[in-house]
């Protein structure tokens, strides 16, 4: 049995036109899982989290925290957030300026009289484990932003509770930093792991700390899997887009040959599956720049594109393209394995935008759906993240 | 790392506790209900009541009381006179107003602290602003008169060339005083507009004017919205100047035909009220109106402050703008006031041989005067101490109430109630309340303080709204996620953490409260005097001296307030009013 459960979850919102940020939402999390969800703003991620912390009152469904339940809307049950056993790591940090790092710590286990816990130094213990020991009788505005943003872990995990909520705790931080505790935060969970579910919308946070991720869209979970799976296997292409296939390419097939828009597309066939519009996604490095004319390699395809900028970006050249009718295709180059056609390209010249037809998802234009025909036999593309 | 746990776990591990979890819950719902429930009917029964006795009493014999009112010698002259206070005094504080606020934005760094000199009309007592005019400009004894009539170019005059008693200066002082609270507005909305869109706009290509006239004055559109809307519910019911300088020129407005109507004998409870009802739709309809145009927490958007601020270029002429401002409304009026208070009589010439603190040492050695002292100032202390734990659920429930969306939209409305309705029509509403059943309180001080918390609850919601609003909702969240119940959230968290602001609230409410002249007036009985109203017949004896000393201990007192206020509140705290 799965520890935090979820079914039938929505939250509508009343308005002109009333709007949904939930809709019929059904999620497992099991004991000590990290769930991530993955989405854009305006997707319900926040409203998900909120319900389960019961800072927002679900429309319908029914939640299950650990043994009990904390909401079910045809039971008339709902649980305030104080009678929930859980954690939770606000964006603003929210910690309270009035009180010592110690005494935000304590809060929790104050609040739910957990007076063993505090007698074993259970306070300590936590600042400890998030390196804050030294920083306990200090005030939260003399705390540089990292800082409280262990602060803060540290009251949310204090009281151990059922279920650690995270929201987007690492988006105020500096990019550095909030590299460093990103990886401090996988750490800790690798070492105690609690239940906890992140709601983000950076895929790389998503991809690293989570241990399944949830990939939402208007209200609903469009994929769910390990990291790797989604990462591999994006079952939709707004799945696709979203975690960093950002080149889309709309081709048909028509007398015998595939074309994008009045551009035909050369090389490796695409296992061909004549329904109509398709929809190609590739990552910008998986795809290769190659000379027109040159030949392709035996499971390559290629498109002729115009070079409409290049900009230089330390390790790698970004080469954006154009090709008629498609939107703007984007492909990364490693400086060190480009040659000199590739350094000396700049805008207007003729180049040809070439991919492995392995490395390509495809995804059925009508509905955004997965082609399934196109698996290839191989072993999965090698991960690069 | 081991789990230390409590016997007491919050975990529910069986069937039996989830029920009881449950009901609960749902009793802990219906409590909140009630509860909320039991508050809105409070605050409709103090807002409400008097409103419907006065109604009842219009009504009461087929309309009589209507009859009676309309049919007054002059009413048309009342009423004109009634729409020319009010839009003449909100021409001239909407203008002086802004530019008072433009002003203020342009203050050289040195002078900053001049940006508290515009709100002096408020914090001065409005009875000792209007007193002070007259000393000032009364015809003959006028001490401006007076000088004026030393220039050539007046000096073949007796009397004049003010004269205060005209209905051109009750608009000239009333707009004046009002000026403060456009100068409130917009200044805050100001505030709200950052420095970088007036850069953006100079950059993109426009002049200061043109910047002015499309970025700056659009954008403050809701502040002056907000503004014109206050100052006309003020004007309209504007009280203290027409009954201290009208009675003398024979100029009347619709407030102070309704206080004759009351202070007579026989009383005329009905037509009193009738005079009132167009103040009482004008009231209604203004907050209405402003509800619908600004939307519901637009008016409390607070500025937080972030991102580059540029000095602006400061300005002599802004320096000048305020202290002539703070010269004409506050200045010399006090001055006036504190001379006649230190000579033997009013004269209109100025000499200092004979002044002495002689009309203090009667004034406290009379105990009518130390008992309205200690009047005013307990009164105030006990609405206080009611209204402002009353104000902070108020706040809580506009704020926080979302489930409770109906009680919501009822409370908003009903706390604006006082401040959109002149304190004229309650003084008269609760006169009548109160001296009939249920609840007699006529001649206690109850109904003082009652009258005092009614009028006092928008101020002291707004006050703490403002607060609330400011300290977001996520320290209150991060509290109940940790365990936390709504009682220990408040008084751990959100308490302890207003404690500066409230004070600040407390303080400037009782400035406000010792101010308090109108519903003061209206419900006054022989035990119950205060200092306003003690001010009032030392005015009708013509004691001009003892009056003028009044003035100043109102002041005095006031200013211990501020004091306090800002004090506690920091310097912010008086732009929350």
């Amino acid at each position: 049995m799965s520890h935090v459960s979820v079914s039938g979850l929505t939250r509508t919102f009343d308005g002109n036109p009333p709007t949904t940020a939930v809709a019929e939402l059904d999620l497992e999390v099991e004991d000590g899982e990290f769930l991530v969800l993955l989405g854009p703003s305006g997707c319900g991620k926040t409203t998900t989290l909120r319900c389960l912390a019961g800072l927002e009152t679900p429309t319908a469904g029914t939640i299950r925290l650990g043994e009990s339940v904390v909401f079910d809307h045809a039971g008339r049950l709902n649980l305030p957030p104080n009678k929930r056993f859980i954690g939770m790591v606000f964006q603003s940090y929210a910690l309270w300026p009035h009180m010592t790092v110690r005494k935000n710590i304590a809060y929790p286990l104050k609040a739910r009289r957990m007076k063993a816990a505090l007698a074993a130094g259970e306070v300590d213990r936590t600042a400890a484990l998030v390196d804050c020991q030294d920083l306990l009788e200090r005030y939260p505005a003399q705390l540089s932003g990292g800082q409280q943003q262990r602060v803060a872990l540290a009251r949310g995990l204090v009281a151990q509770p059922d279920l650690v909520l995270f929201d987007e705790p690492l988006s105020n931080l500096d990019a550095r930093l909030r590299d460093q505790v990103r990886a401090e935060l996988h750490e800790l969970h690798q070492r105690k792991p609690f239940t906890a579910v992140f709601v983000t919308h950076d895929q790389s946070e998503a991809l690293a700390l989570g241990t399944r991720m949830a990939i939402m869209r208007a209200g609903r979970i469009e994929q769910l899997g390990t990291p790797r799976e989604v990462f591999v296997d994006p079952a939709t292409d707004y799945v696709a887009a979203f975690i960093g296939m950002s080149n889309r390419i709309e081709i048909r097939y028509a007398n015998g040959r595939w074309s994008a828009g009045p551009t035909p597309v050369v090389g490796a066939s695409l296992n061909p599956d004549p329904q109509g519009q398709t929809i190609v996604r590739v990552r910008p490095d998986d795809a290769r720049l190659s000379r027109p004319g040159d030949s392709l390699a035996a499971k390559e395809a290629g498109i002729a594109a115009i070079v409409a900028d290049v900009e230089f970006g330390g390790k790698h050249l970004d080469v954006a393209l154009e090709v008629p009718e498609q939107k703007r295709l984007l492909v990364r180059v490693d400086i060190r394995r480009s040659d000199d056609f590739v350094r000396a390209l700049s805008r207007g010249d003729e180049v040809v935008f070439a991919f492995d037809v392995d490395a390509a998802r495809f995804f059925a234009a009508a509905d955004g759906q997965r082609l399934t025909a196109v698996r290839s036999a191989v072993a999965p593309v090698e991960v690069s993240a | 790392m081991t789990v230390v746990r409590d016997e007491v776990s919050p975990r529910a591990p069986t069937e039996a506790p989830r029920r009881g979890a449950s009901t609960q819950a749902r009793s802990g719902a219906a409590a909140a209900q009630l509860g909320l429930a039991a508050l809105t009917g409070l605050i409709a029964y103090l807002v409400v009541a008097p409103l419907v006795s006065l109604q009842a009493a219009a009504f009461d014999d087929r309309a009589e009381g209507y009859r009676q009112g309309f049919s007054v010698r002059g009413i048309d002259q009342i009423i004109v006179n009634t729409i020319g206070l009010a839009v003449g005094s909100v021409v001239i504080s909407l203008v002086l107003g802004t530019l008072l606020a433009w002003a203020a934005s342009r203050l050289p760094r040195g002078l900053q602290f001049l940006k508290i000199f515009p709100m002096l009309p408020l914090i001065l007592p409005a009875v000792a602003g209007v007193v002070g005019w007259a000393l000032l400009a009364s015809p003959r004894p006028g001490y401006l008169n007076g000088l004026l009539r030393n220039l050539p170019f007046w000096s073949h005059l007796v009397e004049g060339p003010f004269d205060v008693y005209s209905i051109r200066w009750i608009v000239f002082i009333t707009g004046l005083s009002l000026s403060a609270f456009v100068y409130v507005f917009v200044s805050s909305g100001l505030a709200n507009i950052g420095e970088d869109l007036h850069e953006a706009a100079r950059v993109g290509g426009s002049g200061a004017s043109r910047v002015f006239f499309t970025v700056t004055l659009p954008l403050l559109r809701p502040s002056l919205i907000y503004a014109t809307g206050v100052v006309l519910l003020l004007s309209l019911g504007q009280f203290t100047a027409p009954l201290l300088l009208g009675a003398n020129g024979g100029v009347k407005v619709l407030t102070t035909q309704m206080y004759m109507q009351v202070a007579q004998t026989p009383v005329q409870y009905g037509a009193a009220a009738a005079l009132g009802s167009p103040l009482l739709i004008a009231g209604v309809l203004v907050v209405l109106t402003q509800k619908r145009l600004l939307g519901g927490e637009s008016r409390f958007i607070t500025h937080t402050g972030k991102g580059f601020r540029s000095e602006s270029r400061p300005s002599v002429l802004a320096v000048l703008v305020i202290l002539g401002y703070a010269l004409v409304s506050s200045i010399l009026p006090i001055l006036a006031l504190a001379y006649v208070s230190l000579s033997p009589y009013w004269t209109g010439k100025l000499s200092f041989e004979h002044l002495s603190t002689a009309n203090f040492e009667m004034l406290f050695s009379r105990p009518e005067a130390t008992d309205a002292i200690v009047n005013s100032v307990t009164y105030s202390l006990a609405a206080m101490a009611i209204t402002l734990p009353l104000g902070f659920v108020l706040a809580c429930v506009l704020v926080r109430g979302e489930r409770h969306r109906v009680i919501r939209v009822v409370l908003d409305f009903l706390v604006s109630m006082p401040l959109g309705i002149p304190a004229v029509i309650f003084g008269a509403g609760f006169l009548i309340t109160y001296t009939s059943g249920p609840l007699v309180l006529y001649g206690t001080p109850w109904v003082v303080v009652i009258a005092y918390v009614t009028l006092m609850i928008p101020f002291a919601t707004r006050m703490q709204l403002s607060t609330l609003l400011a300290l977001g909702r996520t320290y209150i969240e991060a509290s109940r996620v940790s365990g936390a119940g709504v009682i220990r959230t408040y008084g751990t968290i959100v308490l302890p953490l207003m404690r500066s602001s409230l004070a600040g609230s407390a303080a400037l409410l009782f400035v406000l409260l010792t101010h308090e002249f109108t519903a003061s007036l209206l419900v006054r009985s022989p035990t119950t005097r205060v200092m306003g109203t003690l001010l009032f017949d030392y005015w009708h004896n013509g004691s001009y001296p003892m009056v003028a000393s009044v003035a100043l201990v109102m002041t005095a007192v006031t200013a211990c307030g501020v004091g306090i206020a800002v004090l506690l509140g920091g310097s912010e705290s008086l732009s929350k009013m």
